[in-house]
């Protein structure tokens, strides 16, 4: 008797646990989801809808406030502006920290160490206190409002998280996986391009996601470095929607969902890369 | 295919760590050879600096008369196995086979051919458009075979290539890799810490121990002549008992004295016993010459701790009062824990070993004399 007591108490104990983890889950989802959910919702509402009653749903669901969007901000054109520069950072910044991540993790040379923890401590270095030196350097290289400007910099930004992912993703590889590459008749770049590269895919893929969603979602090093539509990009354009008097809230949520939407989908469909190459080396392969 | 040759070959590691000490080895043409020792003794080091993966601190390396010490891995003309097999998991069965043609340039037809060609030899034909991750243990090993086979290398090198298969397997890929060695009639090099797979597989066998090569020569002068204790121990299964006894001398006869009980050595041992009067030397016994019988008198009294029926053999574990040994039995016999038993060591096969360095008493070849 007293044991199907205990057996009861246990599982009593164990509902409202289970039940507990659910609650917790549930609120962290909601904070997550739900701004996201409401900016959606309000995207297909008038600007009257949003002021009177912004926690509603829309009255007359449409697409006009997307149609608004793209032709008021010239969004077409600042879309386009972001996947250049985007798309030209995960590559810049990827070809770079896959080759320092060769040499760092795969070949021994002395101060190998101490290279990678000042490259990897600039992850510790605040974004912001990059600004001066920035601006100071890119306009004495006259390097002012230029895509390309943009590219290098946000490439040389994320070198640091990059290389950490790199590094650690292609020091898994086994040692022997190189050595019957070079009894093969590999030469060192054959090495790093046959081998260990394709090996590393996953690694390049994660650094690459969380590249390319910085690129596309930066703001302040944009506005700091660009003036004209020609090198903005489309987290700048979102702001053609306020000015001195009046803000246009419907046209301002379109185009922010419309500028999440890439982001959204490179984690949807990475995703199973993104968590292989993040726990790279943690277990035994 | 080549002659290997190492001339005091030596592998010295950062913080003065003396891996390989002066190492001299000469590898025949078409010699199958075999490093064995235990784990940290040298001998994949020995090996990974004849393929170029180490440098050499010290000596001289030779494959087919040229010095390679400074050649480059892939300029020396040698195809390697390792123990985890090593094949690409980027890339199909074939295409691992052919890399290290491709890398070479080798015209495409003749890669397919080489390829088919290792294919067919190893049986792995339909599996050549699998990746490594979709292949079993033994699959993946005839296919490292493979790579090393279409290079048509000068030299083969086998790092422990078996280790990482089950008793069966293991078996079974013995045999494969001894029938290769007959087939490609080619030099091939061997490393194990297995001492089965070094006695059934190797024509020659190099012994090592902390670096130092202790003993050179065919898996049976190495089991019958061995240089030391140290070869004598780790060579043979079960392994040769070792007991401390001492040599005296009593009314004009030479014996040895275990303390419980004392033996007459082989007439031949006589001369070599005779400076170690009064000293104490370890009378070394192989298990299968210590034949056993319930009763009599001479020979070793022992009592049984633990039997081992192997069906075709019981491994009989026996003490005398301060010191124990193991004994290959016939089936027959039938032993119980406790049960006293007597034996009658084969004493013209027994050896003797300093107790001071080890060294067998009665001489034998450091490097067995070629034939």
């Amino acid at each position: 008797m007293k044991k199907s007591r205990s057996t009861g108490g246990f599982r009593v104990g164990a509902a409202l646990a289970v039940l507990l983890k659910w609650i917790v889950l549930a609120f962290f989802l909601a904070v997550a989801v739900l701004p996201l959910l409401w900016l959606v919702l309000n995207s297909f509402k008038t600007n009257l809808e949003i002021q009177s009653s912004p926690f509603s749903l829309p009255e007359k669901p449409g697409f006009i406030n997307y149609v608004n969007a793209m032709a008021m901000a010239d969004l077409p054109r600042l879309f386009l502006n972001s996947v250049i520069v985007a798309v030209g950072t995960v590559f810049l910044n990827l070809l770079a920290s896959s080759m320092a991540g060769f040499v760092l993790a795969r070949e021994a040379w002395k101060g190998r160490e101490t290279v990678r923890t000042v490259l990897e401590a600039g992850v510790l270095v605040p974004i912001l206190a990059f600004m001066v030196p920035y601006f100071t350097l890119v306009t004495r290289l006259g390097l002012y409002d230029k895509l390309f400007t943009l590219v290098l910099v946000y490439a040389a930004i994320n070198v640091p998280v990059s290389i950490f992912l790199v590094t650690s993703f292609m020091r898994a590889i086994p040692k022997e996986m190189e050595e019957a590459a070079i009894i093969d008749g590999c030469s060192f770049v054959q090495r790093f391009t046959k081998v260990v590269l394709p090996l590393s895919r996953s690694g390049l893929v994660t650094a690459g996601t969380f590249c390319f969603i910085y690129a596309w979602n930066e703001f302040l090093m944009a506005m700091l470095l660009t003036s004209s539509i020609s090198a903005r990009t489309i987290q700048l354009g979102i702001r053609f929607f306020t000015s001195q008097f009046i803000t246009d809230y419907a046209g301002m949520f379109a185009a922010i969902v419309l500028s999440i939407l890439p982001s959204v989908l490179a984690y949807v469909f990475l995703h199973n890369k993104i968590i292989a190459g993040l726990t790279a080396g943690a277990v035994k392969g | 295919m080549a002659k290997v040759e190492l001339k005091g070959i030596t592998k010295v590691y950062e913080g003065n760590v003396t891996a390989v000490d002066k190492a001299d080895i000469v590898i025949e043409d078409k010699e199958f050879v075999v490093f064995v020792g235990p784990s940290g003794c040298g001998k994949s080091t020995t090996l990974r600096m004849i393929a170029g993966l180490e440098d050499i601190t010290g000596g001289d390396l030779f494959i087919d008369g040229d010095k390679v010490n400074d050649i480059p891995p892939k300029d020396r003309n040698i195809a390697m196995v390792f123990q985890n097999y090593a094949l690409y998991p980027h890339m199909s069965v074939y295409e691992n086979m052919a890399f290290g043609l491709r890398i070479r340039k080798t015209d495409k037809a003749e890669i397919d051919r080489r390829v088919k060609e290792a294919a067919r030899i190893l049986d792995i034909e339909k599996l050549l458009e699998r990746r490594p991750k979709q292949l079993s243990g033994g699959q993946r090993q005839r296919v490292a075979v493979g790579r090393a086979i279409v290079r048509n290398p000068k030299v083969f090198l086998f790092d422990e290539p078996l280790s990482n298969l089950d008793a069966k397997l293991r078996v079974q890929m013995r045999a494969e890799i001894i029938e290769l060695h007959h087939r490609l009639n080619a030099t091939m090099i061997y490393v194990t810490h297995d001492q089965v797979e070094a006695m059934t597989m190797g024509d020659k066998i190099v012994v090592m121990k902390d670096g130092k090569i202790q003993q050179i020569g065919s898996p049976l002068y190495l089991y019958n002549n061995p240089v030391n204790k140290f070869v004598a121990g780790f060579i043979g299964s079960p392994p040769m008992n070792f007991l401390t006894v001492k040599v005296v001398e009593e009314g004009g006869k030479l014996l040895i004295d275990e303390g419980s009980f004392k033996i007459q050595p082989a007439q031949a041992h006589v001369s070599y016993l005779k400076p170690y009067v009064g000293k104490e030397v370890s009378f070394g016994i192989r298990p299968e010459d210590l034949p056993c019988t319930e009763d009599g008198t001479g020979g070793i009294p022992a009592k049984v701790t633990v039997v081992e029926p192997l069906g075709a053999e019981i491994h009989l574990y026996a003490s005398t009062p301060t010191q124990s040994m193991i004994a290959k039995v016939p089936p027959h016999h039938l032993f119980k824990i406790g049960d006293s038993v007597r034996f009658l060591p084969v004493l013209e096969k027994a050896k003797y070993f300093d107790r001071e360095t080890d060294e067998a008493i009665i001489p034998a070849d450091r490097v067995e004399k070629a034939k």
